[in-house]
């Protein structure tokens, strides 16, 4: 299977503090990979990262083979990334914004509404497109990025807590379409708190704890081979540990 | 593929993505443009964009300046007067809105995980800003253009005037964007997040200074350019004049240095912007801020956080959401500061009262009050009033809390307000008997005007969005109302100024037993408005 997504020793410092810690990961095509860590683990910065907004302080990282440093126009042609708690344009209408995204990866308009069509019904976003954005929901501004990631049809999806202010139908209709991404041979990075849903969703998890990979696996090994009874108990243990985990990451459920 | 495609990309730009960065640009400077607050839903200026209304603003400033030129004993002075204007105006542009343009710190989030570049991201966003401020530059110029032609019966005077408001348009403009860019490059994106808003605080009251000080500027429309002296002739204005100089007043040394010295402006500016975009601009404008950690020492102790729940004073918490609102919100601080100091300027500079007079003229107080009228109004509005939730749930008072702001504008912008006015009493040089009366007067009818005030906009601290604060036809309205008001009480201290001291004191003593019922009206409409707001919708008022 082609790997997708490639990272060696991937760093990230702010002023003197180490956010990201050397974080090497492969993630092949076809798989749902989830990003799991307390708040101020590094997640958000590891997408930061792969989605070209901060740079590197360290390492390297490839998607579908371009560098991120060196190619950073070609990764994020590959890529749709879905913030949290981004900042829209406000005076900007849902269709200026979406129209944007679509000039900037040179998509042809009737291909991008082609696209765009069955994901504005599905978020029920038709009647709202013309209005200003700083009239949405937190709800509407998500689904509105979520289009906006997904309307170029990436082959990586970055999805940072995509699942925040989403009502249950569209929260059913994403976990479906995650489905159906991973199966056409896409690569879905996957971070958020809600252990219950990832468990479901991702192939495989990696938890990172002050900026280091203490574990990665597929939920249900980790599960078995920690002899915790959920990914909760273990991700709390973990988290808990991570003195441990850190000395010998070699020791880190796999 | 368009016609501006083959400049775009000898600037190093790729048109693909410079064409959509434009579009963008384009709309967020029309729709955002904050110099210009009022934007009424109804009636006159019904559906006009922000940008229309700053370009109607413009136009009035051009037949302003034209009817200067028309009326100036030298045009070239006139032409000097309508060149200052303009200039502070562009550059009030530049700084309160096209700064945010530039450097949008929300932006990263939204548009930097799609394919751009960051010199074509700048060039569309000096565009998109270069073509909005060269509209305002026409319509700002092209009046008094025509004016300095037909004065001095001569189309190449037209012509020469529209060169020196080029150079000058061009200067101001670069030198606004360049002092972006220093900023960018010495504090970095953080540290202009941090100083943007006391630069823009402090332009905007300086910029008003200056649109205050026409009665200066149409003193020097009124002068014979022989009477100036020389050392006027060195500032930049006058170089910028210096082309329609020439041909008014034929061909002379000074003249055409003054000249040398325009044409090098607008090189050393236009030279220092290029190079900037050529190598200068080392930071990627897309990438997130980074993460700040405050320094220990500008940490707020323990123990004064805690003053306002120890104290359990309404007073004391609406203090510390002020000095929030003040500290993180330009528009608040620079609106807070310009009401007593617009005010001071106005009693001190622009209606001194007359010697000898015993009183100043009736502008001026009707100004005083005025301004206080609308004093209550600041403290209504925020960037970000969402934020009051943890007010709103806490158990508090809402009346007690929403009445405190009275304390805050007695505090803060009626005592600096009534000492500028009682200053200009002593510089009147009347008896004391009657200053002191007089004193006594503004003191009562400060006072009741604050209250009123209140009344009139009676909405809860800082629980109007900022925006819609200023876009409805009402508040045009309840401002009109203030005008009213201060206008009949301005008409009361005329007629008890015809009595002297006596009559002064009666004022004062009308004033004070007004301010029993106004008060008992205020505390009516202050609760109604605290107990019936809802985050999110705005009180009625």
């Amino acid at each position: 299977m082609e790997t997708l997504i490639e990272l060696q020793n991937l760093a990230r410092s702010y002023g003197g503090r180490l956010a990201v810690r050397g974080l090497s990961l492969d993630i092949p095509a076809g798989e749902v990979f989830g990003l799991l860590g307390p708040n101020g683990a590094g997640k958000s910065t590891t997408m930061k990262m792969l989605a070209t907004l901060l740079r590197p302080s360290g390492g390297t990282a490839r998607i579908a083979g371009h560098d991120l440093l060196t190619e950073p126009n070609e990764v994020r042609r590959i890529i749709g990334y879905v913030p949290e708690g981004a900042d829209l344009y406000e005076v900007l209408s849902g269709e200026e914004f979406l129209d944007l995204v679509r000039d900037l990866h040179q998509v042809p308009a009737d291909e991008a509404a082609r696209r765009r069509a069955p994901l504005v019904d599905a978020f029920s976003l038709g009647n709202d497109l013309g209005r200003a954005m700083g009239e949405y929901s937190k709800g509407m501004k998500q689904k509105l990025l979520l289009i906006a990631a997904l309307q170029h049809d990436p082959r990586v999806l970055l999805l940072d807590e995509p699942l925040d202010g989403l009502d249950v139908p569209a929260q059913e209709f994403l976990k479906d379409l995650i489905e159906e991404r991973a199966a056409q041979g896409g690569a879905i990075v996957y971070s958020s708190h809600i252990l219950e849903v990832v468990e479901k969703v991702c192939h495989r998890v990696a938890i990172i704890h002050q900026g280091s990979l203490v574990a990665l696996g597929a939920p249900r090994e980790m599960v078995e081979q920690s002899g915790e009874e959920s990914l909760v108990r273990l991700f709390l243990k973990i988290t808990a540990d991570s003195g441990a985990w850190q000395a010998s990451p070699a020791e880190a459920p796999r | 593929m368009s016609v501006s495609d083959p400049l775009i990309r000898l600037l190093g730009a790729d048109p693909a993505v410079f064409h959509p960065l434009y579009r963008v640009q384009r709309l967020l400077l029309q729709r955002g443009v904050r110099v210009v607050q009022v934007r009424a839903r109804r009636g006159l200026f019904s559906g006009a964009s922000p940008y229309r209304l700053l370009c109607f603003y413009a136009v009035v400033y051009g037949v302003s300046a034209m009817a200067l030129l028309f009326t100036s004993k030298s045009t070239v002075l006139g032409a000097v007067v309508a060149l200052t204007l303009g200039s502070a105006f562009l550059l009030l542009v530049v700084v309160t809105d096209n700064f945010d343009v530039l450097v949008n710190p929300r932006e990263a989030l939204v548009l930097a995980a799609h394919p751009h570049d960051d010199r074509t991201f700048l060039l569309a966003k000096l565009a998109a800003i270069g073509r909005s401020l060269a509209v305002l530059a026409i319509l700002l110029f092209f009046l008094p253009g025509l004016a300095a032609g037909f004065m001095l019966r001569s189309p190449v005077a037209a012509l020469a005037f529209y060169f020196g408001a080029a150079a000058a348009s061009l200067s101001t403009v670069t030198f606004g964007l360049l002092f972006a860019a220093f900023l960018l490059k010495t504090g970095g994106r953080a540290g202009m997040e941090r100083m943007l808003p006391w630069i823009q605080g402090v332009f905007q009251i300086g910029y008003l200074v200056v649109v205050g000080g026409q009665r200066l500027l149409g003193t020097l429309a009124a002068t014979r350019p022989a009477e100036l002296g020389p050392l006027p002739w060195a500032l930049p204005p006058f170089w910028f004049a210096a082309p329609l100089e020439l041909v008014a007043d034929g061909p002379s040394a000074p003249a055409f240095a003054r000249l040398a010295l325009a044409l090098a402006t607008v090189g050393l500016l236009l030279g220092g912007a290029v190079r900037w975009l050529g190598s200068g601009l080392t930071e990627r404008l897309l990438e997130p801020m980074p993460r700040q950690t405050i320094p220990a020492a500008r940490r707020t102790p323990a123990r004064r956080r805690s003053l306002g729940a120890r104290r359990d004073s309404e007073w004391s918490r609406l203090f510390a959401l002020l000095r929030v609102q003040l500290r993180s919100d330009w528009r608040t601080r620079s609106e807070f500061l310009i009401i007593p100091l617009m005010g001071a300027f106005f009693l001190l500079f622009w209606f001194p009262a007359t010697p000898g007079s015993g009183k100043g003229p009736l502008m001026s107080f009707f100004f005083y009050g005025w301004f206080l009228v609308l004093s209550a109004d600041v403290l209504t509005r925020s960037s970000r009033p969402e934020s009051l939730w943890w007010i709103l749930s806490s158990p508090i008072d809402r009346t007690r809390f929403s009445l405190a702001s009275l304390s805050m504008v007695r505090a803060f912008q009626l005592a600096p307000l009534f000492v500028a006015a009682v200053l200009a009493q002593i510089r009147t040089g009347s008896p004391w008997p009657l200053l002191l009366a007089t004193t006594a007067e503004l003191l009562a009818l400060g006072d009741l005007l604050v209250l009123l005030g209140k009344g009139i906009f009676p909405d809860f601290p800082f629980s109007r969005p900022r925006a819609e604060g200023g876009a409805s036809g009402a508040r045009t309205a309840l401002t009109l109302v203030g005008a009213t008001v201060s206008g009949l009480f301005t008409g009361v201290i005329f007629v008890c100024s015809l009595w002297g001291a006596a009559g002064a004191l009666a004022g004062a003593a009308v004033f004070f037993l007004l301010r029993f019922p106004a008060a008992f009206w205020v505390r009516r409409r202050a609760a109604a408005a605290a107990e019936s707001l809802e985050l999110g919708v705005p009180a009625a008022a």
